[in-house]
């Protein structure tokens, strides 16, 4: 049966990979390396290790190569400073080695946003940077917070929700979407509309470089207002679905003045979280994420209730809840459940989670935001990103189409199945033809960086013995691919591909003259063509 | 048999009208078939259904004008004014009288062409108002009651895959084309789902499509020969299926659009839906059969500003109203222009309509009821009901609810595609038949004894009838040991009867049974064949009586006779399966499986042999609700049908 008895015993390079390959953007082999010597406790002390600092404290505009964000006197500002908060947030995505931006990301994927749809660049700045604050934090406090976010404000409208007009959009998803939702449904129609009058009168605030008033003082971040003259007043009933201490429907009284407007959201949100729904929900929408899109009778008795349970008896602390989980026997398939081996490679790549696996396992260095403002933000973000590689994979960071986030983490039954379909097949399968060519291979241009593979077997972390071909392929195929293929796969990309029929000893031969001569140019040609067939494989789709 | 290997298997659909007990004939049958197109115009037509997302405010979209006075007063600042709405029809009683959007000028032009039906208030009995649900449920089939609620299932998946069932993933040259093409949204539409691995739907979003063949064909590598049994191996199956499916159908696209066109003396606007729609009148005319086109819009959820604050005819709604209608127009105009202007019917759905009143933002929020458009040449033109009721408003929303939007889906697959009840009932709209909404001109209605493809007799070499020929059937029977047995049992001679193997007993309870007429001399060799029948309940028998007789009642209901089919289907206690001989076919091999591949347990109670085909009744009484196959295979041939037990 499913159980989340924790896993004894060290990790070892298999299991490893798969940890960090579903938990961090930042995959690498010596990170992999690091972790299969751990056990299950050590190796989650490294991922849940506090927080590293921003790579780049803000984003830098490229064509003065000044910040604006918190620049009292910011350059001039136009839709373009969108992207490259996004360009940004990619990189601060993709370069933390703990779990945490990869949970700020599952946070965004569940209060979804955008920046095609909210255009401020400082908010969404804002947003961004509160979701990594709270990535390994209290998710019942980032309710609150997100519920006053300035972007969150405007995406949902909340910020036209008054007491003589209410707008119940904001309180609809946070229902059905951020906290208790439909599975099953216990709210009615009049909740959302009780939800929406609590709400009136929550708006965005001027957001002003060096102004102070509505910095939140617990996150440092600007924050939306409350303006009790919208506010509704009235004491707000709920249904039975939102039973009090006594059992009755909750009756949440209205607030008498501007400060008790937030002693009135807070009585709603402990309302909510009271459920066990509301647990269930998000516990359901992490193993979903992280482990597994099928939940089954037995994965939801034995996985997802007593995760629920750890979840709301820790008041909505995630660590509790993400220790337990990726500690557990059965994240690592080892509580026999299923017939088959189960979760192991059982999931496809998002085309964030294969760009970040390209660019980080192979080391390729993108460009600096300082110094080399131009090709990070115009010819990285907005050329190649944006314009290519997130477009033709549908999808587009931190810009998903609705409020349900990327179809990937809502659609049923497609889920993850979704990002390989017909029209996304060509992209993803060129990937490694981008990043080798340094070029945007399905459009004109330049990709803005270029992965050096000879630079990268040379390393001796990397590669035990690059003058060995078969070890060059083998140590690939182990760390790239979720399991180590029968002989005839490896033989096929080490014969095929990489020798092109030829002896293994012409490639010690190739390796040796590179070696003797500095001339990479032989190596580089059958390297290059290796590491494009092994990124193109239907193998590198999954994690 | 790996299940991936038997779904690969092609296979013939039986379509019939031949309808269950409990239905009576001709209810479902269109009114008069005498003016009937014939089969081939038929074949040629297409669907484009248009998804408008976000939720349309159809209030906005048709006014009602005979409530004008409550319509201002819900909507004081973002009511069209009562001098720019376009009154849409005169001579409808002033009750059901409509004002169109201003933007919606070209849709009043076809209108008056005779190319529009407006349904007015369509929706489903307690409307879900979440976008992500009423979604789901508009593109499965659903509605807010249990077993509905949670389909996994596509609609248009569910009619190809029936309809449709030999050509899916199988190029063939009766139908070289995807059934379905999605455009527009990268996101694999629901719609198309199918349970199934292949796709019954390609998606071309967001893909050149002259260029589509020339990359796919140049990332193909070796793929793994080995899937491991996991999950991993799973997802492996799965995106090789994706790849072969793109694979097979990419060169098929490239081609078609490189060899299509536009009209020269069509403009289409540049919108979103304007380019989609422009894609698919140029891969018809460079010769697509695709049946089934998903085109997308989105921006709909207008909770805030949806008209510009100066002028209610414009702003974001009107925009969006207004690339429906050009880009409707625009395409329709080129069909004409190519001469295909027989060819589409255009349907619209929002996943539901917005509330009655404005809110504070100058806009609208999420609602119920909705006005769908169905355009197209041969489309019975009018307004189908009346309009929302402004007076009895329920949570904000009109009432009013007048269309399941089902039934006008069921009248358009019906009466424009030719669907039978069959491919109807697998679709899921088996309760939508008999109140169907009839859209189609009445000269226009598809015969639906139609075969959807036309038949295969050029690449099939038919037995000669005259020949003597003989085949060894192996069917699974329950042995004497409550096994299946796997050797052949029967052997099918020219004779109609079924002689049973050597070495085979058939003990009491098998329920074999032979109808021997013409075919007495030379006499079976095997006695036991005759003995060996029935135990049959008498009122089995009743029932059954002749099943001849009901083949020949088939043959001469259809139009087109495959060589392979299979009657009643879906089916609740016994199937006929019928197949005609292929030259110098010998042994044919037949198995009924579940849909997971397993072999079935399951008698046969008849066999028969009538105008060169031959025929196997099963009794799958005891077999669950599901799908099922009844799967051949011999030295000249792998086809299965899908059999669907209700």
């Amino acid at each position: 049966m499913a159980s989340l008895s924790q896993k004894s015993g060290v990790l070892g390079t298999r299991l490893a990979a798969h940890l960090l390959r579903r938990t961090s953007f930042n995959y690498s082999k010596q990170r992999v390396d690091e972790f299969a010597t751990k056990t299950v406790n050590q190796a989650m002390a490294l991922l849940m290790a506090p927080t590293p600092p921003l790579q780049v404290a803000e984003p830098i505009d490229p064509v003065t190569g000044l910040t604006w964000i918190n620049n009292t006197s910011p350059p001039p500002i136009n839709f373009n400073n969108t992207i490259y908060v996004m360009g940004y947030w990619f990189n601060e995505l993709i370069q933390d080695p703990t779990i945490n931006m990869k949970m700020a990301f599952f946070l965004h994927t569940n209060f979804a946003t955008s920046w095609e749809v909210v255009t401020n660049s400082s908010m969404i700045y804002d947003h961004h940077q509160l979701l990594r604050l709270y990535g390994k934090g209290n998710f019942k406090e980032l309710t609150k917070k997100v519920t006053l976010d300035n972007m969150m404000l405007i995406y949902l409208n909340n910020n036209q929700n008054t007491k003589t007009a209410p707008n119940e959009n904001y309180a609809r998803e946070l229902l059905e979407l951020f906290t208790i939702g439909k599975d099953p449904q216990t709210y009615t129609e009049d909740d959302v509309k009780a939800a929406a009058r609590v709400l009136t009168g929550f708006l965005n605030a001027p957001r002003v470089a060096g102004q102070t008033t509505y910095i939140d003082p617990d996150t440092g971040l600007h924050a939306g207002r409350a303006l009790f003259s919208r506010h509704n007043t009235d004491d707000k009933q709920f249904s039975a679905a939102f039973p009090d201490a006594n059992g009755n429907p909750t009756l949440i009284a209205g607030a008498t003045n501007q400060a008790d407007m937030y002693r009135e959201l807070d009585d709603f949100l402990d309302m909510i979280f009271n459920q066990i729904d509301t647990a269930r929900h998000i516990v359901r929408k992490i193993y979903r994420q992280f482990v597994n899109t099928k939940i089954d009778a037995e994965v939801e008795n034995d996985i997802i209730i007593p995760l629920a349970n750890t979840f709301k008896n820790n008041n909505y602390e995630l660590a509790p809840v993400l220790n337990r989980l990726f500690k557990s026997q059965h994240f690592y398939n080892e509580d026999g459940y299923g017939a088959n081996n189960k979760i192991i490679g059982g999931m496809i790549k998002s085309p964030m989670e294969m760009l970040a696996h390209v660019i980080k396992f192979f080391d390729v260095q993108l460009p600096d935001q300082q110094t080399e403002g131009s090709l990070f933000y115009s010819t990285f973000t907005n050329g190649f990103l944006r314009n290519t590689f997130f477009s033709l994979t549908g999808f587009m960071l931190n810009a998903p189409d609705t409020v349900a986030s990327y179809p990937a983490y809502h659609q049923s039954p497609q889920w993850d199945d979704s990002w390989f379909i017909s029209s996304t097949i060509i992209p993803r399968y060129k990937v490694g033809a981008m990043f080798v060519t340094g070029r945007r291979v399905l459009v004109g241009g330049s990709l803005g960086a270029k992965m050096d593979s000879v630079g990268y077997i040379e390393n001796a972390l990397n590669i035990s013995a690059p003058s060995d071909a078969v070890a060059v392929v083998d140590e690939l195929i182990e760390y790239l691919f979720p399991e180590i293929p029968q002989q005839e796969r490896s033989d096929y990309f080490l014969n095929d591909i990489f020798l092109e029929g030829l002896n293994v000893l012409n490639w010690f031969f190739e390796w040796d003259h590179y070696q003797t001569s500095g001339d990479d140019s032989d190596v580089r040609i059958p390297l290059d063509s290796l590491i494009t067939a092994l990124l193109g494989s239907p193998e590198f789709q999954t994690l | 048999m790996k299940r991936r290997d038997f779904l690969n298997v092609s296979a013939k659909m039986a379509a019939t009208p031949l309808v269950l007990n409990s239905i009576p004939v001709g209810v479902f049958q269109p009114a008069d078939l005498i003016g009937a197109v014939n089969c081939d115009t038929v074949r040629d037509r297409v669907m484009i259904v248009i998804q408008m997302r976000g939720g349309n405010d159809g209030i906005n979209t048709v006014i009602p004008v005979d409530q004008y006075n409550e319509y201002a007063a819900l909507r004081p600042n973002i009511k069209i004014a009562q001098n720019a709405y376009i009154p849409l029809d005169n001579t409808l009683a002033i009750a059901d009288q409509v004002g169109l959007h201003p933007s919606l000028a070209p849709i009043k032009t076809m209108y008056d062409d005779g190319y529009v039906n407006l349904v007015q208030a369509t929706g489903y009995s307690n409307h879900n108002r979440s976008h992500f649900k009423s979604t789901d449920l508009y593109l499965t089939g659903g509605d807010s009651t249990g077993p509905l609620f949670n389909l996994e299932e596509g609609w248009m998946g569910k009619y190809i895959s029936y309809a449709y069932e030999q050509v899916i993933a199988h190029p063939q040259s009766i139908m070289q084309d995807p059934i379905g093409l999605q455009f527009g949204n990268k996101k694999p539409s629901l719609g198309f789902h199918t349970l199934e691995q292949h796709a019954t739907a390609l998606s071309l979003s967001g893909q050149d499509p002259a260029g589509f063949f020339t990359l796919i064909s140049e990332i193909g590598q070796q793929a793994p020969a080995n899937i491991p049994n996991s999950d991993f191996g799973e997802k492996l199956e799965y995106i090789l299926q994706v790849e072969k499916d793109t694979n097979t159908y990419a060169k098929r696209i490239s081609d078609v659009f490189n060899a299509g066109r536009n009209s020269s003396s069509v403009t289409y606007p540049n919108t979103y839906l304007a380019n989609q729609l422009k894609t698919v009148a140029r891969l018809m005319n460079g010769g697509s059969k695709t049946k089934i086109f998903l085109v997308d819009m989105t921006g709909f959820d207008t909770h805030v500003n949806q008209v510009d604050a100066a002028n209610t005819s414009i702003g974001h709604h009107a925009n969006l109203l207004s690339q429906l209608a050009t880009g409707v127009k625009a395409f329709m105009d080129d069909m004409e222009a190519m001469g295909y202007g027989d060819r589409p019917a255009m349907v619209t759905f929002s996943e539901f309509g917005r509330t009655a009143d404005q809110n504070a933002n100058n806009g609208t929020d999420h609602g119920t009821i909705s006005p769908m458009f169905v355009f197209g040449k041969h489309i019975a033109p009018g307004v189908t009901g009346t309009n929302v009721d402004l007076s009895t408003i329920v949570s904000r929303a009109p009432g009013g609810f007048q269309h399941d939007y089902r039934r006008v889906l069921t009248g358009l697959l019906r009466d424009w595609l030719g669907a039978t009840d069959n491919s109807l009932m697998a679709t899921g709209f088996y309760p939508f038949m008999a109140n169907a909404l009839s859209l189609v001109s009445v000269n226009e209605v598809a015969d639906n004894t139609c075969n959807p493809l036309p038949a295969t007799h050029e690449s099939n070499q038919y037995a000669d009838a005259n020949d003597s020929h003989s085949f060894s059937v192996t069917i699974p029977l329950p042995d004497t040991s409550g096994g299946i047995t796997n050797v052949p049992i029967t052997e099918i001679t020219d004779c109609d009867y079924v002689l049973l193997k050597d070495g085979f007993e058939a003990r009491e309870g098998v329920n074999l049974r032979i109808f021997p007429s013409v075919c007495v001399t030379p006499p079976p060799t095997r006695e036991i064949a005759f003995a060996s029948t029935l135990d049959m309940k008498s009122k089995e028998q009743e029932e059954i009586r002749d099943p001849k007789l009901e083949f020949e009642q088939l043959k001469n209901s259809k139009r087109d006779f495959s060589d392979i089919e299979a009657f009643p289907n879906p089916f609740e206690t016994r199937v006929t399966v019928s197949f005609k001989p292929l030259k110098d076919e010998k042994d044919i091999n037949v198995q009924f499986v579940d849909n997971s591949g397993k072999v079935m347990r399951i008698p046969v109670i008849h066999s028969f042999h009538d105008s060169d085909y031959y025929s196997l009744v099963f009794d799958g009484s005891n077999l669950p609700v599901g799908i099922y196959y009844a799967a051949f295979s011999s030295e000249k041939r792998d086809k299965s049908i899908k059999l669907v037990k209700y």
